[in-house]
């Protein structure tokens, strides 16, 4: 991870030269910025929260912090839920009105480190589940990366209203 | 400079603070009318150490407004003036003021003027019954920038400023001096003469040697010219001469009276001198706000509670902490000694070992809460300040008795409870205490009074606030909760006992009234109160008889951060039940268990129905099943009682509480999380929350209605 974060460009804009972590969901590929990823964890059962939507699957103990833990299959409605050994949990930071949300995502597995190098980002085109979150599309090699938003994913007041 | 100006204009506001603090409550306990010259002092102290600081941070607004009000103290402390109740009124509103413009300051908000101006005013009204010298200080303001003296024949004035070599010792900085004299006339002449400076050799770092003459436009008031050095009159020479006539020669003149030596030298670095002064003045001056602002940013992001963020502790709980941890690492050092060369006969002592780090640790995390314990004088040190702007408003005399004022409660909850016993006090008096003449009608002393009394109790902390009014009339009470709608108008005054109906005060429908002070009216925003206490973990009880007053009780958790808990397993779950709620858990005997309006489960003990809540289908962890064997935890929360249905009881631990809204949202029925020890999370349940839902859904008619 080390030369990784040496690459790391020094502005925070996503447009360009970026790194993305990229993972699989129900055979496709999608990716997050990798500065949002706060660290990846192995899948443990969290405890459930009564009446929160169906994917949000509960919250975990990080080191003393209560996390809640949602499933992205569950949320974009692409596939079962089932946990196999591969299944990781991302968490991911997102900053909002100065204020830090760590939530982790349960994806299927985690794929590669992928630098934008002097590519464009498609705008994302169709309409589906996951258009919302989406900041565009990037060519990896004959697959297509889905490039997701962390802070609208994270965004608590659009996890809650699809409950 | 390296220092940190911020980290020190905060020391400045918290000092600030506590020297607002000494004024009003010096104001609060003088008598106009025998007046020890002690307390003036203290005062006029308070006063001058405020002026001073803010001067020294560049908040002109705060030194020049306390600055009339020290005038006017001055001249109470040299018996020029007397203070009559009046002034002391105008006085307390001044450090209001004063409290505002450092709010202001602190929040980089801006401070509505007017309150400020109104008081200004008032204290000018004060000093010009004095004579004129002080009227004029009075209004620096103007003074300073904007007067002319149209009578004033001379031309300018000629400033020696000497410095005492200890000068700097004092934190006074000549450079601000020169600066601020400066800022009234931007044409000033400064003259530095640095011929006492020593040998190299000699020279030492911390001591002032240097001396400066200004010279200034003769249209300045000399109370302006005196008012800057104020700061420093006993710790410099200094010499304010007028000069008349021809400029040229009066500064000769002088010059040569004062410095004959200097002047040959220093008339050829008189131009670069200044101009190298002023522009480093100017440079501070520029940089200081901007500096300010920038880093005043970030800190408003943590918002108001600005005085919130640091706590002073007790010299005593630190060196306690410190002896803990001591003990801490010899038992650490015993453990590892064990460790390294075990052995089963060594079991004995691994045992006693592990047993006092059992004790080391609850005596730790005893103290370190203890570190967050401030004691209730914090809450209390307002009231008589509100009691006596309460009082003379309403005409009331009111006689405030405070007790167990050292009484010690965690900050969080200190801070959050100041709210609703302010409401009380404000109630208390306004409804509660009758009038001087109707108390004396009624055989009372014409003088009420409101006690205020802080104990603790097990583990929680009890608050009274208790007046000796006219009491809460309960049939009165009743006919205006009929009026209001708080109670269904098919229920009967008859079916409830005098406590339930004094109760009905602080149901939300009392809240909407405008004034009910015909009934004692106490239940304007009593739900607010209630609700408020309720969200601490507390809870309040009022009692009250007619002629005699009303008492309300609250009791509080000491702190918020850790609770007693009642470990239970749902479906699998295990929960937290705060310990405080729990009433009793049963078996259940399904001869007990009714069904009444519409399928509600009601379990029969000691002829009271309590309804059952089955925790599985609230959470949606599935289906409860059969009664018949199961475990009813009852619980407890502002006098309703609930009964959990649950499958398994399991210890009683102390747990953290962690709070679930941090990086999720509330959740309705839970009040937070805990790590337990094989560190899982585990949900802790919000009984107040659980009940309300409950009977809001019994209320809304949707039998045993669950929602998923």
């Amino acid at each position: 991870m080390s030369d990784v974060s040496e690459q790391l460009p020094v502005d925070s804009e996503i447009s360009e030269n970026a790194d993305f972590l990229s993972f699989c969901l129900a055979g496709e590929l999608y990716g997050v910025d990798i500065r949002d990823v706060e660290e990846i964890r192995v899948w443990e059962r969290p405890t459930p929260i009564p009446r929160s939507p169906m994917f949000i699957k509960g919250v975990i103990n990080l080191r003393g912090m209560i996390v809640p833990i949602m499933d992205l299959r569950l949320r974009f409605r692409v596939g079962e839920a089932d946990y196999l050994p591969t299944t990781v949990v991302l968490i991911l930071r997102s900053v909002a009105d100065d204020e830090e949300r760590l939530i982790g995502i349960v994806v299927d597995a985690v794929a590669d480190v992928i630098s934008q190098g002097e590519q464009t980002l498609t705008p994302a085109i169709g309409e589906s589940t996951v258009t919302p979150f989406v900041t565009g599309l990037l060519n990896v090699g004959e697959q297509v990366l889905t490039l997701l938003n962390t802070e609208e994913l994270l965004n608590i007041d659009t996890i809650l209203s699809e409950g | 400079m390296a220092l940190d100006m911020n980290q020190l204009r905060k020391m400045f506001f918290e000092e600030c603070r506590e020297n607002l603090e000494v004024l009003e409550t010096e104001l609060l306990g003088i008598q106009p009318e025998n007046v020890d010259p002690e307390t003036i002092n203290t005062i006029f102290r308070a006063a001058h150490s405020i002026k001073g600081g803010a001067a020294t941070f560049n908040l002109l607004d705060i030194s020049e407004f306390t600055h009339a009000m020290e005038a006017y103290l001055d001249e109470v402390r040299n018996e020029k003036l007397s203070l009559t109740s009046h002034s002391v009124d105008v006085l307390l509103r001044g450090g209001d003021c004063i409290k505002e413009m450092l709010v202001g300051h602190e929040n980089d908000a801006p401070v509505d003027p007017e309150l400020r101006s109104t008081v200004t005013n008032e204290l000018k009204k004060l000093l010009e019954s004095d004579t004129d010298s002080s009227s004029t200080e009075s209004a620096p303001v103007e003074d300073s920038a904007t007067v002319v003296d149209q009578n004033a024949p001379r031309v300018g004035w000629h400033v020696n400023f000497l410095p005492h070599q200890d000068l700097f010792f004092s934190g006074n900085d000549p450079l601000r001096i020169i600066g601020e004299l400066l800022e009234i006339d931007a044409s000033a002449e400064v003259v530095c003469d640095s011929s006492k400076l020593p040998p190299l050799a000699g020279f030492e770092a911390e001591l002032c040697y240097l001396s400066w003459q200004v010279n200034l436009d003769g249209m300045i008031e000399e109370d302006a010219i005196k008012e800057i050095f104020e700061w420093v009159e006993d710790q410099c020479d200094l010499h304010i001469t007028p000069q008349y006539g021809d400029l040229e020669s009066a500064q000769t003149d002088t010059a040569t009276a004062a410095e004959p030596e200097a002047v040959v030298e220093k008339t050829v670095s008189t131009e670069p001198q200044p101009m190298a002064e002023s522009a480093s003045v100017t440079k501070v001056a520029e940089k200081t706000p901007e500096k300010a602002t920038a880093e005043d940013k970030p800190q408003r992001a943590a918002k108001a509670d600005s005085s919130v963020s640091s706590i002073r502790v007790d010299i005593d709980k630190v060196d306690n902490l410190i002896n803990l941890v001591g003990e801490l690492v010899i038992t650490q050092s015993m453990l590892t000694e064990i460790g390294n060369d075990f052995s089963n006969d060594k079991i004995g002592k691994l045992k006693s070992g592990l047993d006092q780090l059992l004790q080391n640790t609850k005596e730790l995390q005893e103290n370190v809460l203890n570190i967050r314990m401030l004691p209730m004088s914090f809450a209390f040190s307002r009231f008589p300040r509100l009691v006596r702007d309460l009082s003379s408003r309403l005409e009331k005399q009111v006689n405030l008795v405070i007790s167990g004022e050292h009484t010690e409660l965690d900050k969080t909850v200190l801070e959050r409870i100041v709210d609703p016993l302010v409401h009380l006090v404000r109630n208390g008096i306004d409804h509660g205490l009758e009038l001087p003449d109707v108390r004396t009608e009624s055989g009372k002393d014409p003088m009420g009074t409101i006690s205020l009394n802080a104990y603790h109790q097990g583990g929680a902390i009890v608050i009274e606030v208790k007046d000796d009014g006219a009491g809460i009339d309960c049939d009165r009470l009743w006919n205006k909760a009929m009026e209001k709608g708080v109670v269904s108008s098919d229920m009967r005054r008859e079916e409830m006992t005098d406590k339930q109906v004094l109760n009905l005060i602080f149901a939300p429908g009392f809240s909407t009234a405008n004034e009910v002070s015909d009934i004692s009216g106490r239940g304007v925003g009593m739900d607010v109160v209630r609700r408020n206490i309720e969200e601490l973990g507390g809870h309040i009880e009022v009692e009250s008889a007619v002629g005699v007053g009303s008492s309300f009780t609250i009791s509080l958790p000491l702190t918020l951060a850790i609770l007693d808990g009642q470990l239970v397993k749902v479906a699998g779950e295990v929960y937290v039940i705060p310990l405080i709620t729990i009433v009793e858990s049963i078996q259940i005997d399904t001869q007990c268990v009714k069904l009444a309006s519409g399928g509600i489960e009601l379990y029969r003990l000691r002829e009271e129905n309590i309804p059952i809540l089955r925790l599985h289908e609230e959470f949606g962890l599935g289906e409860s099943g059969s009664l018949d064997g199961r475990l009813l935890c009852l619980v407890e929360a502002a006098g309703n009682r609930i009964g959990l249905l649950l499958d398994e009881l399991l210890g009683q631990q102390q747990v953290v509480i962690k709070s679930l809204e941090s990086n999720y949202t509330k959740v309705s029925g839970i009040s937070g999380a805990t790590i337990l020890g094989d560190g899982s999370v585990s949900l802790i349940l919000d009984i107040q929350g659980l009940i309300t839902a409950f009977k809001r859904r019994q209320a809304d008619g949707s039998s045993g209605g669950i929602a998923a």
